[in-house]
């Protein structure tokens, strides 16, 4: 079943007025369940109010509040101008505070009630725990964009200064230090729900700009992936939602909000008017078709939020198998999540760990001019290979996991072959993602297949299976590259600590000197990352015949875990890769 | 060209392939980029841009539920 949340917010200019009446009477014309997010500046406005109070009246639209076009800050910094910043999530505590209080209270007078819903692009744990204590009332939060940050920073010519990387992609109970991290318990939990801004396309949005690749239909016209008013990319991608159904219990779910601009004669929209209407009317057609099959159903945000904790438990894992929809590459991609970490699985690099965010380590932040993370709201990563070159192409590799095959002084790197997912399956104790074989050619003709299963089994432990199917032995290195950061640039490695456990254990403190550790008998590798308190570690049932952890140095600021072992035709070796807080 | 709105903004194809949106300046009947090198008229603009969507090879097709299951 696919739940929808449709969100409109109403004109920020008169000359939009007759477009938001147009949007909001499809809507209801289609019988749609609408929730209005209305903007502090629009509960000035008469005649917006006005309509807003028709349409929650006759049609029973809920109302909430967006977080834009805030009231001035009334302190002694600012200048006669006022501030200019635009969004909640960059004022200092104080300052939320202060607009928060004003815009909660400007709403009260004008509607009668405290909402239950209320959203920004990006609504931080600060400005989150603010909102719940001076309206308890609110249940649910538009808080973050799913990978939204280094791609769309560039694309934005550099000026759109929102980073929310590495948050989850579906809604999700936010931790009280961190609201894009999913709470551990409920003591850990902030105590609302959260959902994303817009559902992103789950593979297009890891590796390009998520405004291009989302379920509005602007987004789409923006990356030009329509054809006029032909736009079947807008539907695969509802599908794509859709299909994580198969995976999560029955559950899907997909964010809807759109402004009227776009409607509105919007130069930067490249198709006309009577075109973007067509697009727009469309895609909500197709979720009454939806629902008429019984497929989908509409929720205001509050009565979702309601759903979503009478359903799903906090720390229930997420999963999505994303299937490339619009480049037709085929590509499959497959992520994981609990409160312990975030994974992405990369098939079309053998399988590698693409993307990995360790929610154990709990990184508490939030944003805005008084924080340490200043803009950078974004969960920071251990592997990100969009970002940190991932395999390599240029100079030399870098975050990202793999497995080497060595045989007769020959290496092949499995980051080389193509798979595709297989089979998912799921039950109480883990998730297990099953591969395709990988068939290594080595160029005496011998090829050697691999079968690689991943099981996510639940407070940051990973077993990674390598099962040898046929060729020949081979020695098996498992090959973890790693590092931190929350933007496409190098962080500080400095005082991270590469421990190895065998016959030969050793410790070094990283200085970007090159140094490797190695041991015989390796059970395991673990690198210590002291500026976002988490443990990466990768250890052996058995013990392998050799680990090593290797410090990188400036040209390549990485630190590199490896096990290795000779693996013999139907064998397995199971690899556990493990995430917690140091 | 596009249809009778006042105003239609032009984004530089060159940027555009680089998922930048860098918006074009008019001279004339020409169009320039201040972020690359890029000049030419909208005629030009626009078969950039219909070289660009080449690569959505699956632009106009429609991918089912069922038809993405067994992708």
């Amino acid at each position: 079943m696919l739940y929808l949340n449709l969100l409109h917010r109403p004109a920020e200019h008169p000359s939009q007025r007759e477009a938001f009446a147009w949007q909001q009477q499809l809507a209801h014309t289609l019988g749609l369940k609408v929730t209005l997010l209305v903007d502090y500046r629009s509960l000035d406005d008469a005649a917006t109010v006005a309509a807003l109070q028709h349409d929650a009246a006759t049609f029973g639209d809920e109302l909430g509040l967006w977080f834009m076009n805030l009231p001035p800050v009334d302190d002694d910094t600012a200048d006669a101008d006022g501030r200019q910043e635009p969004f909640l999530w960059l004022y200092t505590a104080a300052e939320k505070r202060r607009i928060i209080a004003q815009v909660l209270a400007r709403f009260e007078t004008v509607f009668g009630f405290q909402p239950a819903s209320v959203g920004a692009y990006h609504l931080d744990a600060e400005s989150l725990c603010i909102l719940t204590e001076l309206a308890p009332t609110v249940q649910i939060a538009v808080a973050g964009c799913f990978e939204e940050g280094v791609r769309v920073f560039h694309g934005c010519n550099h000026s759109w200064y929102l980073f929310t990387e590495g948050m989850p992609w579906a809604p999700w109970y936010p931790a009280i230090t961190n609201s894009l991290r999913p709470a551990a318990d409920e003591t850990d939990a902030l105590g609302i729900v959260a959902v994303p801004h817009l559902s992103r396309d789950l593979a297009l949005s890891y590796e390009g700009r998520n405004d291009f690749f989302a379920t509005h239909p602007a987004n789409v016209q923006r990356a030009m992936a329509n054809a006029g008013a032909e736009n079947p990319y807008m539907f695969n991608l509802v599908d794509q939602q859709r299909l994580q159904a198969d995976f999560n219990d029955g559950f899907a779910y997909t964010h809807v909000f759109v402004g009227p601009a776009w409607i509105a004669g919007d130069p930067s929209v490249q198709d006309a008017d009577a075109v973007t209407r067509q697009l727009y009317a469309d895609f909500l057609r197709y979720f009454v078709e939806l629902r008429s099959q019984g497929e989908a159903i509409d929720m205001h945000m509050d009565e979702f939020a309601a759903w979503f904790r009478e359903h799903i438990p906090i720390g229930k894992p997420q999963v999505a198998l994303a299937k490339e929809l619009l480049y037709g590459a085929e590509k499959h991609y497959f992520w994981y999540l609990d409160s312990a970490c975030r994974v992405l699985v990369d098939p079309t690099q053998g399988g590698a760990i693409g993307d990995l965010r360790p929610y154990a380590a709990q990184v508490a932040a939030h944003t805005g001019a008084d924080a340490d993370t200043l803009w950078y709201g974004s969960y920071p990563y251990l592997i990100q290979s969009q970002h940190r070159t991932g395999n390599s192409h240029h100079y030399a590799d870098g975050a990202r996991t793999t497995l080497r095959l060595t045989r007769h002084d020959e290496t092949i790197d499995l980051a080389h072959v193509r798979v595709r997912v297989a089979a998912v399956t799921r039950d109480a104790g883990a998730t297990i993602v099953r591969l395709t074989p990988a068939t290594a050619h080595f160029s005496d003709g011998v090829a050697v297949t691999v079968e690689t299963t991943y099981r996510f089994a639940g407070q940051g432990r990973i077993a990674i299976e390598r099962r040898l199917l046929a060729g020949d032995t081979v020695m098996a290195e498992e090959y973890v590259k790693a590092c931190y950061g929350v933007t496409e640039y190098p962080e500080d490695l400095r005082g991270v600590v590469l421990q190895v456990e065998g016959a030969q254990p050793g410790e070094l403190v990283y200085a970007y000197r090159s140094r490797t550790l190695r041991t015989a008998a390796a059970s395991a590798v673990t690198a210590l990352i002291p500026p976002i308190e988490a443990r990466l570690r990768l250890h052996a049932e058995t013990p392998r015949q050799e680990g090593t952890a290797t410090e990188g140095y400036l040209f390549s600021p990485y630190f590199t875990l490896t096990l290795t072992t000779p693996l013999h035709v139907g064998e397995m070796l199971r690899t556990w890769l493990t995430i917690e807080k140091a | 060209m596009v249809d009778d709105r006042k105003s239609v903004i032009l984004r530089c194809p060159v940027c555009f392939a680089r998922e930048n949106d860098v918006v074009l300046l008019r001279d004339g009947d020409d169009f320039y980029c201040v972020k690359c090198s890029f000049t030419g008229s909208e005629t030009r603009v626009r078969e950039l841009y219909a070289d660009q969507q080449k690569k959505y090879r699956w632009r106009q097709r429609r991918l089912t539920l069922d038809e993405q299951r067994a992708l």
